[in-house]
């Protein structure tokens, strides 16, 4: 058993254009994206920001571990799909339709996300809100929680290994007895995160951690002439969505959705059943 | 109960190739030490041999049971594997149930767990520990309770990840002691070390390694003793074979092989002769 979601939103150094750009510029990327993938339902909208951001996987070459880190997604990705198509209000007439967008809208989310945490350095990070003005206190608790992820999931897995080879199956047995499992993860990762927690202040304690109240970074962020232009032509395609999503109104075609023959719950069962047998869960 | 990989290949889903075409025979009752430097896929070897991780290319086979087609928990029947790290695996209120988990968990029969805790809790000096609760023990106990719960599942074979790692003098000795019980009890022990005076000391077989490729399998006393060997695996000689070296500079006719106090002692009362 692989813990492979949490790989998505690890640091990796590489020489491309993209893990050059400023974190400012590349937060508000995240920022607006978000925002405008929050504003939709319809399914082919969404596909269309989930498709335009894969291009940028490509620019920043973390494509490969983008799949790889997908396939942790699958459990979630079954849930909403079940979980829409099944259980959804009455009123809705499409909703495999919705749960496919709904789909879509997280895994769009997911990669917006990624790419974020996989092109800038916590550090970085940590520096780019104090330069936006969060407390320094603030900042090194969020990064540090960032950079803690990584060891984490490793300690996890870890942990996993060692609990298998004791004979304790995580992926056995229903749905509450596949919760109950875990247990055997959970308090030793709990365990050993506090005792982490510990050492960490003790470090930070001998290092006079906040005895100066103003701080200096060894190197300073500093926005390139091509941060500004990245920034410009996002809020330009920021406002044009907004413009045509509000303003103009919808087009018919991307208010499509799946024919109603196609829109069986039946169907909704077929795929699944498909999928549950594909991946042998 | 023997191990056998064959022509072993495995590259990490982050593309990272750990292993290259490593083959290995461990036989039944066999004690053998894995060395090499950090890196050298010793560890990703080990994880091979209960199933956690499977080939990318080639077999590993544990009594004739290919790996590939069984799960980790049946292995686990056969194969104990104790990792570095006691606070990984231990989790329960009370080592006595701590110890029970595996047994309780395949559904042993209840008067055999009770029998097999019994013994493993007097073999390890667990007796007065029951009662307590895991995290409050020492290190080197909490290590001890790591090991008897998978003691108490009667594998055949033994798999230790580390295990002097960060143990004083007096607990390296137990480990040692009880190894070497547990191999004359018929068990195939397989452990994974930097602790070299350790190895010298206790002379298993010893299989060295360099990134992902077995490049020496021997007598301790040989693989030990090669220069080139330590060299590429990043170890230092024992401290008796140095000295055994520093003489022979001077001495030609001194052997180059020493690495027990024992043996050094014996040579150099020959020498005054």
């Amino acid at each position: 058993m692989m813990l492979s979601p949490l790989s998505a939103f690890e640091f990796k150094r590489k020489n491309t254009f993209i893990h050059h750009l400023d974190p400012r510029t590349l937060l508000y990327f995240v920022i607006l994206t978000s925002i405008l993938i929050l504003q939709f339902q319809q399914l082919i909208p969404v596909v269309i920001i989930f498709v335009a951001i894969i291009p940028l996987l490509f620019v920043a070459r973390i494509i490969r571990e983008w799949i790889v880190s997908l396939k942790g997604f699958i459990f979630l990705i079954l849930i909403i799909f079940f979980i829409n198509v099944f259980f959804s209000p009455a009123n809705n007439p499409h909703p495999t339709t919705f749960a496919l967008s709904m789909i879509f809208r997280l895994l769009a989310l997911v990669t917006t996300f990624a790419l974020f945490f996989q092109t800038v350095h916590p550090d970085d990070l940590g520096q780019a809100l104090v330069k936006l003005r969060m407390p320094y206190e603030f900042s090194w608790a969020i990064t540090t929680a960032y950079r803690y992820v990584p060891t984490l999931a490793k300690e996890a897995q870890q942990i996993i290994d060692a609990q298998m080879s004791r004979g304790i199956e995580f992926q056995k047995g229903n749905f509450l007895k596949r919760i109950r499992n875990y247990i055997p993860l959970i308090v030793p990762l709990f365990i050993s995160a506090i005792k982490r927690a510990w050492k960490l202040a003790e470090a930070m304690d001998s290092k006079a951690w906040g005895a100066a109240k103003k701080r200096t970074f060894l190197y300073e962020l500093q926005m390139s002439p091509m941060d500004y232009v990245i920034i410009i032509i996002i809020t330009i395609v920021f406002i044009s969505v907004i413009y045509v999503r509000y303003i103009l109104g919808l087009p018919a075609w991307a208010e499509w959705t799946l024919p109603p023959e196609l829109e069986l719950k039946e169907i909704g069962k077929w795929i699944l059943g498909y999928i549950v047998n594909f991946l042998q869960l | 109960m023997s191990i056998t990989v064959k022509n072993l290949d495995y590259t990490y889903p982050s593309g990272v190739a750990a292993l290259n075409n490593v083959s290995l025979k461990i036989n039944k009752g066999e004690h053998i030490a894995i060395m090499g430097a950090n890196g050298a896929g010793k560890t990703t070897l080990i994880k091979h041999f209960n199933g956690l991780l499977k080939p990318t290319k080639g077999h590993v086979l544990v009594n004739d049971i290919d790996t590939i087609t069984s799960s980790v928990a049946e292995m686990a029947k056969i194969v104990g594997f104790v990792f570095q790290n006691p606070d990984h695996q231990l989790f329960l209120t009370t080592v006595e149930e701590e110890i029970k988990f595996g047994p309780t968990n395949f559904n042993f029969p209840e008067e055999q767990i009770q029998r097999d805790m019994e013994k493993v809790v007097t073999f390890l000096n667990l007796k007065n520990l029951l009662k307590r609760s895991p995290f409050s023990l020492s290190e080197g106990e909490r290590k001890r309770v790591a090991l008897a719960s998978v003691l108490v599942m009667n594998p055949e074979i033994l798999i230790l990840d580390e295990p002097t790692m960060g143990q004083d003098a007096i607990q390296k000795r137990n480990i040692a002691k009880m190894i070497e019980e547990l191999n004359q009890q018929g068990r195939t022990i397989a452990l994974v070390t930097h602790d070299i005076e350790f190895v010298a000391e206790y002379q298993p077989r010893v299989v060295a390694m360099t990134e992902g490729r077995v490049i020496a399998d021997g007598m301790a006393k040989d693989v030990l003793t090669n220069l080139e060997v330590l060299t590429k695996t990043k170890l230092r000689p024992p401290q008796i074979t140095a000295l055994a070296w520093e003489i022979a500079n001077q001495k030609q006719s001194f052997p180059k092989d020493v690495i027990t106090i024992s043996e050094m002692k014996t040579k150099l009362l020959a020498l005054e002769r």
